[in-house]
Formats: C-alpha cells, sequence, structure tokens
C-alpha cells in the first residue's frame, strides 16, 4: 500500500482511532449478521421443510387440517389428526399410479421421542429423494413379528439407546413417567443420522403400536383391543397416515379430487411441499417485518459509523489541515473520510458472517432439537452478497455528512499553534 | 528575476487589517519575518502557500501567479513549489515518520519515494524511520518536518514560527538545521517567527506590523 494512498490514509487513521473504531464495525457486524440471519434462517427453513417430505408425494390421512397431518407424519410433530381405517390403506396402496403407501401409526412414545409404527418397506424400499437409511454398527432392521425397535441418531443419543438396549414405552405423545407400559422392546439397529426429522423418532413393527398395552383399535367403528397370541382382524385396524409415493402429479390431483372433495372420512396432504409452503406463506408478514427491523438495524449502524466520525472530526481537523496544506486536494479529503466510513463498513460486513455463523449456529441447534431438520450454515443466499453492500452504501452515503463538514472546514485556523 | 514578489498584498478578516505590504526573495535567499504574536505573520505564509487567498494584491512564485490560480492548481502548487514547516511541527501522529515524509511526495505526484528515507537518513534517523511521531524526541520530529518540507525539492521553504515553545539553545539549534538543509536544497527560506534571538544569520530580516520594513 503505497504511502499517502486515500487507502493507506483510512487504515491508519482507523488504527489511530481502533478502540473506538472497533466498537463502530461490533455495531456494523452485528447489524449485517442480524440481517443474514433472518434472511438465511428463514430460506433454509423453508427450503428444509418444503423439500422435507421424505420423498413422498402425498400423506393420506384422518378428515382434518391437511397441516397438521403432514407435520405429525412427516415432521413428527404436532399430535395425529386420528386413525384411519386399514381398509383405506389397503384400497390407496392398490391403486394404479400408487408406486407406494407405508402406513404409519403413532400414539407412544420414549422419553419424549415419538414411537412410529411402521413396515419394513418403510426402510428396504424408500422412493427416490428419501434419506439414505444406513444402520450403525450390526443393527439390522426390525422384524414385524417381534418387539425390536429401530432408533433415529439423534432419539438414540438423547436417550441412550444403543444397539442391544431394552426399553419399555410410555403412553402418548408427551412423555409422562406415570404412563410406562408394560411391553419391552431391544434395539435392534441404530441409524445413521439423516439431518431429517426421522432422527428423532424410534421405529417399531406397527403391530406394536396395535398390541401395546392399553390401546384400543376402533378401525371397524367399534372397539377391540387386541388379545395376545390372536392375530387382529384387518377390519380392527387402523393407520394414523399413510405415506404415498404417486407415479406422476396427476395422480396426486386426481386422489386429491376424490378424497377431499367427494370423500368425507379422509384428508389427502398434496403436494407436500405446497402444504408446508403455505404456513410459510401465512408467516410471510413475519419475515417482512423481521426483514424490516434488519434494514433499520443496517441504518442504525450505519448512523453510528457516523457517529463515529463526526465525533473524531474534532480530533482530526489539525491533521486534514496538515494534508490540505502538504498540498492534499480538498476532494480527496471528501473522499477520504467517505473511504473511512465505507471501510467500517465493510469490515463491519465481514465480521457479519461471523456473528451470521455463531447465530446460525444457535439456531440450527434449536431447530434441529425440536424439528430434527438441519440447516446447512454454508449454503449460499443472495443477502450475502446485497447484505455487505447495501451496509457499505449505506455508511458510504452516510460519510458524506463527516466528509462535507471536513472538506469545508477552513484550512488556516487548524495550522496554529 | 526575484523568487517570490509580493505586490500591494491586503487581506483583512472583518476590519482587523492583518497583512498589507510588499516585498520580494531571491533565490536561494534566507529571509526572517518577525514581529509580535498576532500581527499577521502566519497569514502571510498562508497566502504565499495559497491556503488563503487575497482580497488584494499579486503573488508570483517565478512566474507563476498565484492569485489566478484555481484551488486545484494551488494544491498542486503547494504540494511541489512549496515546503512547509509548521509550528510544532505537526507530524501526522497516525504516521511513521517515513511515511510522514512519504505523504508529502504523493500529493506532489512524485514517484521519488527513496528520497524520504535518503533524507531521513542523511539527518540521523536511519533507525528511526518506521518510529511513530510520539516515540520520536523533539529533536527527532523537528528533522522529519525539515525533511517532509524538503523531500520535493521545493524553491521555497515557509517556516511558520518553528522555534514557538522552544528554549534559546533549540530554538537556534532548529533554526541552525532549517537554515542548514535549505542552504543544501538550493531552495529560499522565508521563516517567521517572534523570537529575534534566533535569527541573526538570516541574509534579510524583514520587521512586520502591517506593514513590511526592513529592519535596521
Amino acid at each position: 500500500m503505497k504511502s499517502g494512498s486515500l487507502l493507506h490514509l483510512a487504515v491508519r487513521s482507523l488504527l489511530q482511532h481502533r478502540l473506538a473504531n472497533a466498537v463502530t464495525v461490533l455495531a456494523a457486524a452485528l447489524a449485517v449478521g442480524l440481517a443474514f440471519t433472518v434472511f438465511a434462517v428463514n430460506a433454509q427453513a423453508k427450503a428444509a421443510f418444503i423439500g422435507g417430505g421424505g420423498g413422498y408425494d402425498a400423506v393420506l390421512g384422518a378428515r382434518g387440517s391437511a397441516l397438521q397431518l403432514v407435520l405429525n407424519a412427516v415432521f413428527h410433530l404436532e399430535t395425529s389428526p386420528g386413525n384411519i381405517p386399514w381398509s383405506l390403506y389397503e384400497a390407496v396402496s392398490e391403486r394404479p399410479g400408487v408406486e407406494r403407501a407405508v402406513p404409519l401409526a403413532v400414539g407412544d412414545n420414549y422419553k419424549g421421542f415419538r414411537l412410529v409404527g411402521t413396515t419394513e418397506d418403510f426402510f428396504k424400499d424408500p422412493p427416490s429423494g428419501a434419506p439414505e437409511f444406513q444402520l450403525r454398527e450390526q443393527g439390522r432392521f426390525f422384524d414385524p413379528n417381534y418387539r425390536e425397535a429401530v432408533v433415529g441418531s439423534f432419539a438414540a443419543r438423547e436417550t441412550d439407546l444403543t444397539l442391544g438396549a431394552e426399553f419399555q414405552p410410555y403412553h402418548g405423545l408427551a412423555y409422562d413417567e406415570s404412563a410406562q407400559h408394560s411391553e419391552q422392546y431391544v434395539v435392534v439397529g441404530v441409524l445413521e443420522p439423516t439431518n431429517t426429522p426421522l432422527d428423532k423418532v424410534v421405529f417399531i413393527p406397527i403391530e406394536g403400536i396395535f398390541r401395546m398395552g392399553g390401546h384400543v383399535l376402533r378401525g371397524g367403528g367399534e372397539d377391540f383391543v387386541p388379545q395376545s397370541g390372536e392375530s387382529i382382524p384387518e377390519e380392527h385396524r387402523e393407520v394414523s397416515a399413510v405415506l404415498l409415493d404417486l407415479s406422476n402429479p396427476q395422480m396426486g390431483f386426481t386422489l386429491s379430487q376424490q378424497v377431499n372433495r367427494q370423500g368425507k372420512v379422509a384428508t389427502l396432504a398434496f403436494p407436500i411441499g405446497r402444504v408446508v409452503g403455505e404456513v410459510f406463506e401465512k408467516l410471510g408478514w413475519a419475515h417482512r417485518i423481521l426483514g424490516l427491523v434488519a434494514g433499520l438495524v443496517m441504518f442504525i449502524a450505519a448512523s453510528s459509523i457516523v457517529a463515529c466520525l463526526i465525533q473524531a472530526l474534532s480530533s482530526r481537523e489539525r491533521d486534514f489541515a496538515i494534508l490540505r496544506a502538504l498540498g492534499m486536494p480538498r476532494t480527496r479529503l471528501l473522499w477520504l473520510l467517505v473511504l473511512e466510513s465505507s471501510l467500517l463498513a465493510f469490515l463491519g460486513s465481514l465480521g457479519g458472517f461471523l456473528v451470521y455463523g455463531l447465530a446460525l449456529w444457535g439456531a440450527s441447534s434449536v431447530i434441529r432439537n425440536q424439528t430434527g431438520v438441519v440447516l446447512d450454515i454454508f449454503s449460499f443466499h443472495p443477502v450475502f452478497l446485497w447484505g455487505p453492500t447495501l451496509m457499505v452504501g449505506l455508511s458510504a452515503v452516510a460519510g458524506l455528512l463527516p466528509a462535507l463538514r471536513a472538506y469545508s472546514s477552513p484550512v488556516a485556523g487548524q495550522l496554529k499553534g | 528575476m526575484p523568487l517570490l514578489k509580493v505586490e500591494n498584498l491586503k487581506k483583512s478578516f472583518g476590519e482587523t487589517l492583518i497583512v498589507n505590504g510588499s516585498f520580494e526573495l531571491a533565490e536561494g535567499e534566507q529571509v526572517a519575518l518577525i514581529g509580535p504574536s498576532g500581527c499577521g505573520k502566519s497569514t502571510l505564509l498562508h497566502l504565499i502557500s495559497g491556503v488563503l487567498r487575497p482580497d488584494r494584491g499579486t503573488i508570483s512564485l517565478g512566474s507563476e501567479e498565484l492569485t489566478h490560480l484555481s484551488e486545484a492548481a494551488l494544491d498542486r502548487f503547494r504540494a511541489k513549489r512549496i515546503g512547509y514547516i509548521f509550528q510544532s511541527f505537526h507530524l501526522l501522529e497516525g504516521l511513521t515518520a517515513l511515511e510522514n515524509v512519504e505523504v508529502a511526495v504523493t500529493f506532489a505526484k512524485g514517484k521519488h519515494y527513496e528520497r524520504a528515507s535518503q533524507l531521513l537518513k542523511e539527518m540521523g534517523l536511519e533507525d528511526k524511520l518506521h518510529h511513530y511521531p510520539r516515540q520520536l524526541s523533539v529533536g527527532q520530529r523537528q528533522r522529519v518536518a525539515v525533511a517532509r518540507a524538503l523531500v520535493n525539492q521545493p524553491p521555497l521553504v515557509l517556516a511558520d514560527e518553528p522555534t514557538a515553545n522552544l528554549d534559546t539553545e533549540r530554538a537556534a539549534s532548529v533554526v541552525e538545521l532549517l537554515r542548514e538543509c535549505c542552504r543544501k536544497a538550493g531552495a529560499a527560506l522565508l521563516l517567521v517567527s517572534h523570537d529575534v534571538g534566533a535569527l541573526q544569520n538570516f541574509d534579510r530580516v524583514i520587521q512586520f506590523h502591517d506593514q513590511f520594513r526592513e529592519a535596521a
């Protein structure tokens, strides 16, 4: 860097007042980091949830809210809207155009992590786009004839369930120590992380949910309590939801028309991404407000940069006068102040990436713990370009204020004494 | 032809008449301008360097007439043709000794950066090039200021009360340093001071009130 160049003078000046400038850079970093976090977390959460159907196209479940159905069956959040008869599952699975139909039954948990009863097909014949199910160590998928469980990675870590461990589930989706079932399950497989909500699930054979003590099946309209050693007639069986993999989108629209418009007992949530996307659209106002707040904070940070420069002006007037007396053109002095302001904003923007990293690390931990959805800290978002550009641009424009003051300041008076 | 020619100069701030008069300076000449504090000596230097513009009269340096120059041209003029030594030397505290000198080279659009370090070395500051002004003694700061004034090899050096706030002995050594360096560089020196004691060896001493008067 050439001595006397604007950049050199600006850097030296910033270093000379390094403490005040460090505080200013920190303010700018927080502002930019906030903007990054608001926009990037929203975009990533949206992408993760909308694309989080696990390869399935639709969910069939009890009559009610499609969103509740998706949250319950795909994201393993919320309560189940109710059950549908097994016969409905069989009917839909035999429809041409339905490539896969996987039944799910819920209603129990182990230490707060929900038990999902399903068939082996869920693991062994997943649709394209589904997470790859890999088992740790010498694990295997459960045998539907035994009380065996396959545990998601996060659930395993949090509950200390390891291969060979035995456990007794608890009734309901919320953990209540007093509601423990007497049935004993053994862990035969622990899944490698899939970075999806499945990491928070304990999978058991669907028959296990049917036969769990205290469970009453109402698939046939009447109460039926399964007895040990006796098979459960199909008319009494019921499922919480059916995940559907369809051959083409047209099939989804046809099925949706038949189930949602013409039928009265079930709801088809199709396509899964659109159902979840509606949540983000409904919450769009909140995102816009957060964006506005982020913009406001950036404006305040730019103002604090200017305030910092203005405050330093009085102590720098002599320096400016010396530079002018040495032949520095007035316009270069103006650009020097604008450059200093921009540099502070630029450094703040770099710091913003650090703030964003920390914020996203915190946010992704919370979101992962709550939903199993993993945010990618390194995923690109346009805010990483326009955020710093806006911050530097705002600061450069705001920096004109002290710059013009220095520009019009008389030189001669400052050279005395 | 004189190097510097000041004719019928008048500059007033409100009703206060600060400078009024004429004088000339030859090439390489060393002239001291003396007068009481506040009589307008510094204002005269600001007028000569183009930092201030006169209300009336002309200032010429060589063939260049300052009063007709645009502000941008005055900036270039100041950078290339005037060496300025301020009261208290006024080094830029955020720059090292070397950078304080080099900055003057930049404004003159010169490329002779090596001259900056060479001058400082000649002044015995070879081990202080990268020291900041606060790390230098008063004497070392003086020498940096002199080097900064001479680095662009200007024909005229203006020194504004360089001996202010110094004791007699140190004031004499500063003046001697200035005179010696200007002589070596072939630059004329116009030094203003209210301290008569340090100015005995100058070619001429001009008394300054509101008019210029040759001292006896």
